[in-house]
C-alpha cells in the first residue's frame, strides 16, 4: 500500500501559541541579560545614559 | 511510512531539533556581547534593535528548544525555529554574497577553543590525568575532543537508563555498541588529527566517517525495526553520531563556526524536520 502523509495546515491555535513563545522567549532573554555579570549594558547600548537634548554652547544654564 | 515509524521520526526529529538549539542558547547566554559583536558583524541590523535582538534570540531559542523537548507545544515551537532558521539562513547568505569572513556567531559553546568546553572539576582531573598518560600534547590527543566526547557519551548513557521502557533490546548490546562507537569514532579523529594527511585524503576521512556513522545508524534500524527503538537507544545514537556531524561541518566550514556552505548545509538539515514538524505533526501535538 503506498504510504500517505497528510498535510494539516497549522491553525490560529499553533500561531498565537508561537507568538507566545517569542514574547515568553523575549522576556527571559532581556531578563536573563539583566541580571547577567556579562550581559549587555542596555543603558550604554540604547544610549539611555545620554542626555535627550545635549546642551547648545553658549545656551542658557 | 506506517504511522508508528512516522512517529518514531517525529521523536528524534523533536529531540534532535530541540537539543541543538537548547545548545545554541546556551552559548549565546553565556557572552551576549560577544554574540552582540558577532550580529553587529552581519551589518543587517542597526540601532537598538542590534543589542534588544542579541540579548533577545537566545531566550527565544531557550524556549522554542525546551517547548520541543518537553513535547508541549511542538507545532508552535518548530514553526518559530523555522522562522529563525530562514532568517539565520538569509543573514548568512547576504553575508557570503558580500564575501564577508566573519564567525557565524552560531554555536559559542566552546568559543574557538575545545579544551573550553564546561566538565564537572573531578572529571576533568581524571580526563587530564589519562591524557597525561596517553603521552600529552605529543601523542597527537586532543584534550578538549575527550572532554567533549567523555560529556556526550556520560549524557547518552544517562538519558538512556533514565528514558528506556522495558523493551525487547537488549542493554548488553548497547552498551557494547556504544563503547565501540565512542572508541571507533575515538580512533578515527585521533588518527586524523595526528598524522595531517593531504588536504584531499583528509576530506576524503572525514566523508568516510559520515557514510560510517549513518551506516551505523541504519544498522541499528534495520537489526530492530523502528518498532523496537526506545528513546534511550535514539538519543544515544544522536548524541554520538549527531557531535560527528557537527565536528565535520566545523571542518567541513574552515574552522570554528566560521561562516561558509557547512553553516548553511547544517541549517538547512535543521530547518527541513522543523518544517516537517509543523506540517505533519501528529494531531495530539497540536
Amino acid at each position: 500500500m503506498t504510504p500517505t502523509i497528510q498535510f494539516r495546515r497549522p491553525g490560529w491555535r499553533s500561531l498565537a501559541w508561537a507568538v507566545a513563545i517569542v514574547a515568553l522567549g523575549s522576556a527571559i532573554g532581556l531578563g536573563l541579560n539583566q541580571i547577567s555579570s556579562v550581559g549587555i549594558n542596555m543603558t550604554i547600548a540604547l544610549g539611555l545614559d545620554q542626555p535627550a537634548t545635549p546642551a547648545q554652547p553658549g545656551g542658557q544654564p | 511510512m506506517s504511522g508508528r515509524a512516522k512517529l518514531w521520526l517525529w521523536q528524534a526529529f523533536r529531540l534532535g531539533v530541540g537539543f541543538l538549539f537548547v545548545l545554541a542558547a546556551a552559548g549565546k547566554l553565556r557572552d551576549p556581547v560577544k554574540f552582540m559583536g558577532g550580529m553587529d558583524q552581519y551589518g543587517l541590523v542597526h540601532g537598538s534593535i542590534l543589542p534588544l535582538g542579541a540579548a533577545a534570540i537566545p531566550g527565544i531559542e531557550l524556549v522554542a528548544g525546551l517547548c520541543l523537548l518537553l513535547g508541549w507545544r511542538s507545532r508552535a515551537a518548530a514553526g518559530v525555529i523555522s522562522g529563525l532558521l530562514l532568517l539565520f539562513i538569509a543573514a548568512m547568505g547576504a553575508a557570503m554574497h558580500k564575501h564577508l569572513e566573519l564567525d557565524c556567531s552560531c554555536f559559542d559553546l566552546m568559543g574557538s577553543d575545545p579544551s573550553a568546553f564546561p566538565v564537572p572539576a573531578f572529571l576533568d582531573r581524571v580526563l587530564s590525568w589519562l591524557y597525561q598518560v596517553a603521552g600529552g600534547a605529543g601523542s597527537g590527543l586532543d584534550l578538549g575532543m575527550l572532554k567533549m566526547n567523555a560529556i556526550l557519551a556520560g549524557l547518552a548513557v544517562a538519558l538512556f537508563s533514565l528514558t528506556t521502557e522495558p523493551s525487547s533490546v537488549p542493554r548488553p548490546w548497547f552498551w557494547r555498541t556504544t563503547l565501540a562507537k565512542v572508541l571507533a569514532l575515538w580512533t578515527a579523529f585521533v588518527l586524523l588529527r595526528a598524522c595531517e594527511p593531504a588536504p584531499w585524503v583528509q576530506h576524503g576521512l572525514q566523508w568516510l566517517l559520515i557514510v560510517s556513522a549513518l551506516l551505523w545508524l541504519g544498522l541499528d534500524l534495520f537489526r530492530f525495526g523502528w518498532g523496537s527503538l526506545r528513546w534511550g537507544l535514539l538519543l544515544g545514537n544522536a548524541l554520538i553520531i549527531g557531535p560527528l556531524f557537527w565536528l565535520m561541518l566545523y571542518k567541513l566550514s574552515d574552522g570554528p563556526s566560521l561562516l561558509g556552505w557547512g553553516t548553511i548545509v547544517r541549517d538547512v538539515a535543521m530547518l527541513l524536520p522543523a518544517l516537517w514538524l509543523v506540517f505533519y505533526g501528529p494531531a495530539e501535538e497540536a
